[in-house]
């Protein structure tokens, strides 16, 4: 008899740890533009800005249609238009049947891994668009950090991207292509799922990628803030004080 | 939960109407992606191009993606411990030193843009007024970036300097030469950026003509973002030189620190440091000298 309430004290403490455990994993809906409709619960329906969405479900997104999901530890996912996308691990599990998406993962956060029929993205600490498509290519772009994308169907080959890289894959590719550099600064100010949404807590991070990719300049020329050249030119044109073989022109050259 | 998903995936191909929205589609329509994914510099055009923005080739870089135009006016104040720039009776002076430039740089091709540049810097010397000149310098010639030598840039430019006394007197020096500069960007992190150059400078006229030389001067440049918008740069450049009459040789040794914090978009404050010593065959033109300043810059690219 006695051990009965300690048996439901254990049930109920297993219950809220439960209820804790999910809430970390469930997203808040926190931007919708236009048509966007939360798939995989019982009744799929219209989503609207705060919902809460369980971990296992997803959103699918119409024509000029995108959402925004931000998860307890910041994770962020932007859904692009027309896209099917679910998710799980707090968001760190991303199935992506078809579209884009914008996924940020915070440093520290154990990584996250974008699945989907063709290929898969592991990411740590970074953030990334990716489109896929099943019947034309999967782009991958990391924006900051680095990230791993391989073929389902052999994982052992990979390729490593890092901040203003890119890889393009054409469905149905049996060995991944080399990835390209891309101009960072204009991804970041035409892609809507940036431009069209708050700034990214990433934005920092992906700033100073932008900055790394741009040439250092025209240094010897830009790196003289006391103007020592010109005055080392005013210095040199002094006649020196000892006699010279050659006397002071002083015609102009032209 | 798993069936659902499975269901999204395997179901996912008889979903119509992926493929619209705003994208360059039509743009290489018929034309085959190279093996990469690109053509023509472009990534293969899909149906979230909106979505991703822009996918361009870093070829043209960052030099040709920018706005062509860029108006900067610079306002450094310093001190200086030789303001002449001499080895005997180095004297120290305060120096306001406002610099006003223009720059236009239009894209040519993905690679190369031409770039024309007028400046005109004022040095007033606070103990030494009658010292004070201003320098003008005005420039016109070609970038040319190679994006598979990690994006190193070539330069090729028409260089025209001019010195005049501020006191109205006639021009104290000028020179017509053209001005070659390679420089490779050196892969450090994120928040790091490093160069590696040479630059060279051939007079083809000056005067006074025993001004005329030709200067050949490698560099190494650092920046390091240490916080939002705050920024660390180093500078080191060893500047060789040969003058064309006589037997006058020199080099130079400069290095330049600064901290830099950007202010908005449109204005920078920042700490300034330089050093250098020059050391000449003949020993009149030996110096050493330190500065030691700030300076605010606004700067304008449209």
């Amino acid at each position: 008899m006695r051990s009965k309430p300690v048996l439901l004290f254990l049930l109920l403490g297993l219950a809220a740890l439960g209820s804790v455990w999910a809430a970390n994993q469930a997203a808040r809906v926190t931007q919708v533009v236009r048509e966007v409709k939360i798939i995989g619960g019982s009744s799929p329906h219209s989503a609207t800005t705060n919902e809460t969405i369980a971990a296992g479900n997803g959103l699918r997104t119409g024509n000029e249609s995108r959402a925004e999901l931000t998860f307890p530890d910041l994770t962020i996912t932007r859904v692009g238009a027309n896209s099917i996308y679910s998710f799980e691990r707090g968001g760190r599990t991303a199935n992506l049947a078809d579209g884009a998406i914008l996924l940020r993962v915070p440093k520290d956060s154990g990584g996250a891994r974008i699945g989907t029929p063709a290929v898969t993205v592991g990411i740590t600490g970074t953030t990334v668009l990716f489109e896929f498509h099943p019947r034309t290519y999967s782009k991958l772009i990391v924006l900051e950090g680095s990230s791993r994308l391989w073929l389902n169907g052999d994982p052992s080959h990979f390729a490593t991207l890092h901040a203003g890289q890119m890889i393009v894959v054409k469905a149905g590719a049996t060995q991944l292509p080399p990835p390209v550099t891309i101009d960072l600064a204009r991804v970041v100010s035409s892609a809507v799922l940036i431009t069209q949404f708050p700034p990214l807590p990433s934005f920092d991070l992906i700033r100073a990628a932008i900055k790394g990719q741009g040439s250092a300049g025209p240094g010897s020329l830009a790196s003289d803030p006391t103007g020592l050249r010109a005055r080392d030119l005013d210095a040199s044109t002094r006649p020196s004080a000892t006699p010279r073989k050659r006397l002071p022109d002083n015609r102009q050259k032209r | 939960m798993i069936y659902r998903i499975a269901c999204l995936l395997v179901c996912t191909p008889l979903l119509p109407a992926l493929a619209q929205g705003p994208d360059r589609a039509g743009m290489f329509r018929g034309v085959e992606a190279a093996g990469n994914g690109f053509v023509g510099g472009h990534a293969v055009a899909t149906a979230n191009d909106a979505d991703l923005g822009d996918q361009i080739e870093f070829g043209g870089g960052s030099i040709s993606s920018g706005p062509p135009f860029s108006i900067t006016a610079d306002f450094p104040f310093f001190y200086t411990s030789n303001a002449r720039l001499v080895r005997d009776g180095a004297k120290s002076d305060f120096v306001l030193a406002p610099e006003f430039s223009a720059l236009y740089q239009p894209h040519l091709t993905e690679a190369l843009s031409a770039e024309f540049s007028v400046s005109e810097q004022l040095f007033y010397f606070a103990r030494r007024s009658g010292a004070s000149f201003g320098s003008f310098g005005a420039q016109a010639g070609v970038d040319y970036e190679l994006a598979d030598w990690n994006h190193a840039l070539l330069r090729a430019l028409y260089d025209y300097q001019r010195q005049t006394p501020l006191d109205g007197a006639a021009a104290t020096y000028s020179s017509h030469g053209v001005l070659l500069n390679a420089e490779v960007p050196l892969p450090v992190s994120e928040n790091q950026r490093a160069a590696v150059g040479l630059l060279g400078r051939i007079d083809l006229s000056a005067f006074p003509s025993r001004s005329e030389r030709y200067q050949l001067a490698p560099y190494l440049s650092y920046s390091i973002e240490v916080a939002r918008h705050l920024s660390l740069n180093a500078y080191a450049e060893l500047d060789l030189r040969k003058y064309a009459h006589g037997e006058r040789r020199e080099g130079e040794a400069l290095a330049a620190l600064s901290a830099s914090y950007e202010l908005g978009r449109y204005l920078r404050l920042s700490l300034v440091g330089s050093a250098a010593a020059n050391r000449s065959n003949e020993s009149f033109y030996n110096y050493n000298v330190g500065n030691l300043g700030g300076a605010f810059t606004l700067n304008w690219r449209f």
